[in-house]
């Protein structure tokens, strides 16, 4: 029967082809939207799985480099309990290397306490080393730094080399590389030099990163540093607010404006972290109306995502960080689900018609096929086999078509986008265009099924 | 020259297809057009029967009606003692499939299939083994087309063509082979070719052949001939040939 339906497929070859194409093109284009929020899955599952330490922001800003912190709170979180390391980091913007403007993919200096970096039990970068060294005791002062392999690849740096970052000299003495489009736009040196550099408010910090004694200790030590801060006044990160260096950079506001339609685009989506902007709310902290989140199942972040306006700082571990952008990604499933329902639609009104017309060109064959002792089931397993048989092949080529195209983008844009088409997505494609196809068949086969022998055959 | 005998009635015992005032009116639009007004006959096990007529008579009609390919409006066929009406969906397919053979004017090859796969049809959701499909080489070899097996319906002459549905007809062993109008798209010398190989498969397996035609030089001796004219049944008759 199998090879039967094939048979029938290949005689009308351009119908058939069409039809495969016209699937072939859909399920490329599925696999292809899914492959951005499954590579925006991976991205975000390696960052933060990368980090295993609780981070410290002002509350309300949605990345360390707008976080403003008083310098002097370090100390007050070194004195919660179980609390072993307290790095404070400075974070700023890129904007010229060599020269050469940096927009996309964005740069960003990354100034760190060297000798509580390197006592850490889990160093990012650190433990990402590929080139050189990482930065030691000895660079406490100087302008030395280590770079993304990305970076190094970008700007063309060798080991030793001297070149300019917003217009100060660095020495290269370090690559590292994690495989994180995320992580690896970041360029670290002496917090005490880019302060300088960047004549970064001395009072202040961007952010701090606690390591607890023990990792299976940072719920508690969340906790308690919650704790430690509530009812204390802090500043709260506005989006209007220009950040708080004591020079403006119009390219930090054109950034901070971006940043403010981004969130106002996802607001359309979710209600938005930082609708509470204007009060003293947790950025995570949502309003009561806010839809369920997706990690509705861990009872413990959801505990930390509840309203607590008293405290000014924002406490999360990186995986809270994730299920933030799980929300954000369930959203984004969402869309990429309705645009591919539209092409599924089309595929499948594609199969439809090319299995109406096969039939209708069929009567006689049907007729016959019936007055040969073929049951109405055995006629429409045939047409069904035919309809199936397209599905998967458009399934089957599709996928391979998404699968290539995926390769191709990440290798051709390495630092911008991860797509990333898992098997199980590749699979599921092929058996979902299969089930499309067999159902796209059902109406074309009942009605050849229904045919009285004698009918289809006077009508052929 | 020809001479034809009169009606002589089937004895009870040998009835195998027997017809009671059949009546089919099929509608064109929402005229009725009546193909058979009332028809009543019987076929012997094993015999070779024409049913006669001028277009438009109800032979094929009645034809499609004896293989269950239709219904009728009114009346009843019964075979093997068993009214055709009262058939499930399931024992008209069975019927269809394992005791009728239908062989059509115009040879209604599947063009997708070769020889051998074509005289298979009837069997294919059912799965072919090779005992079967030995038995179609083995019917195709016998109706002269061994050596155009592997060949599609395009690739062979028409009278080809009917001869790889004779042996489809005659893969299942059935008791009734039904053919309307075998020969009309043939010469004379495929359609003498037609039924002989015909008439050599119906005295090997014998089988019932009922042959709808309006073509008289195929008829031999002891052929059972029904004439039919405006959907009625003018006579029944055994055919005999004047000897010199």
């Amino acid at each position: 029967m199998l090879r039967f339906a094939l048979s029938n497929l290949l005689n009308r070859k351009a119908r058939s082809i069409l039809a495969l194409l016209g699937l072939t093109v859909a399920i490329a284009g599925m696999v292809g939207l899914f492959s951005i929020v499954e590579g925006l899955d991976r991205v975000t599952e390696d960052t933060f799985s990368r980090i295993p330490g609780i981070l410290v922001m002002q509350t309300g800003a949605p990345i360390p480099l707008f976080s403003r912190l008083p310098a002097e709170w370090g100390e007050d979180l070194r004195e919660v309990e179980d609390v072993k390391i307290v790095c404070p980091e400075l974070w700023v913007r890129v904007n010229v290397i060599e020269g050469k403007m940096i927009l996309s993919p964005p740069r960003f200096l990354f100034g760190v306490d060297i000798e509580r970096w390197n006592a850490l039990r889990h160093a990012l970068y650190r433990d990402d080393l590929v080139e050189g060294r990482f930065l030691n005791a000895d660079d406490i002062g100087t302008r030395n730094v280590v770079v993304s392999k990305s970076i190094q690849d970008e700007m063309k740096l060798e080991l030793g080399e001297v070149f300019s970052i917003n217009g100060e000299d660095a020495t290269l003495v370090g690559v590292y590389e994690t495989g994180s489009i995320m992580i690896d736009v970041t360029i670290i040196m002496d917090i005490g030099s880019l302060r300088k550099q960047a004549r970064f408010d001395p009072t202040a910090v961007s952010a701090y990163y606690v390591e607890a004694v023990d990792d299976e200790l940072n719920n508690e030590v969340i906790e308690r540093i919650r704790e430690a801060f509530r009812g204390r006044e802090g500043d709260r990160w506005v989006p209007s607010s220009v950040v708080v260096s004591p020079e403006t950079n119009p390219l930090e506001t054109m950034i901070d404006g971006f940043d403010r339609w981004l969130k106002s685009a996802s607001k359309q989506l979710t209600p938005s972290p930082d609708e509470n902007a204007d009060s003293t709310t947790d950025i995570r902290n949502e309003p009561s109306e806010r839809e369920p989140s997706s990690s509705g199942d861990k009872p413990e972040i959801e505990k930390r995502l509840q309203v607590d306006e008293s405290i000014p700082i924002d406490v999360q571990t990186a995986d809270a960080w994730g299920e933030r952008f799980g929300d954000f990604m369930s959203d984004l499933d969402f869309i990429m689900f309705i645009l591919t329902s539209i092409g599924m639609t089309i595929a499948a009104l594609g199969i439809v018609n090319t299995m109406l017309m096969s039939v209708s060109e069929r009567i006689i064959e049907i007729g016959i096929l019936k007055a040969n002792g073929w049951s109405k089931r055995n006629v429409l397993s045939l047409i069904s086999y035919e309809s199936g048989i397209l599905g998967f092949g458009g399934g089957c080529l599709g996928a391979v078509l998404g699968w290539i195209a995926t390769l191709v983008v990440n290798a051709n844009f390495p630092d911008r986008v991860e797509l990333y088409a898992s098997p199980q997505l590749l699979l599921f494609s092929i058996f979902f265009s299969t089930i499309l196809g067999l159902l796209a068949g059902l109406y074309p086969a009942i009605w050849a099924m229904r045919m009285m022998p004698m009918d289809a055959i006077r009508r052929g | 020259m020809q001479d034809i005998t009169h009606d002589k009635p089937i004895k009870n015992e040998h009835r195998f297809l027997s017809v009671s005032d059949l009546k089919k009116v099929h509608l064109r639009g929402e005229t009725e057009v009546p193909a058979l007004r009332g028809v009543s006959c019987q076929f012997e096990k094993g015999s070779f029967n024409f049913i006669l007529g001028p277009s438009g008579s109800g032979k094929s009609s009645l034809l499609y009606l004896l293989g269950a390919l239709d219904d009728p409006t009114d009346g009843e066929i019964q075979f093997a003692g068993q009214s055709l009406s009262s058939f499930t969906e399931d024992q008209r397919d069975h019927y269809r499939r394992e005791q009728v053979g239908f062989i059509f004017q115009s040879f209604n090859l599947l063009k997708t299939l070769n020889a051998v796969d074509n005289v298979l049809v009837p069997f294919l959701p059912q799965g072919i083994n090779a005992e079967l499909r030995d038995r179609a080489i083995d019917l195709l070899t016998q109706v002269g087309l061994g050596h155009r097996l592997d060949h599609h319906p395009h690739h062979l002459s028409g009278g080809e063509q009917q001869r790889v549905a004779i042996a489809r007809a005659l893969l299942k062993k059935p008791e009734l082979v039904l053919a309307d109008e075998p020969t009309g798209e043939l010469d004379s010398e495929s359609g003498a070719e037609v039924f002989r190989y015909l008439r050599k498969l119906h005295d090997e397996q014998q089988t019932t052949v009922i042959v709808v035609t309006h073509d008289e030089r195929y008829l031999e001796n002891a052929d059972r001939l029904l004439h039919l004219a405006d959907g009625k049944l003018l006579r029944e008759e055994i055919h005999s040939r004047a000897i010199d």
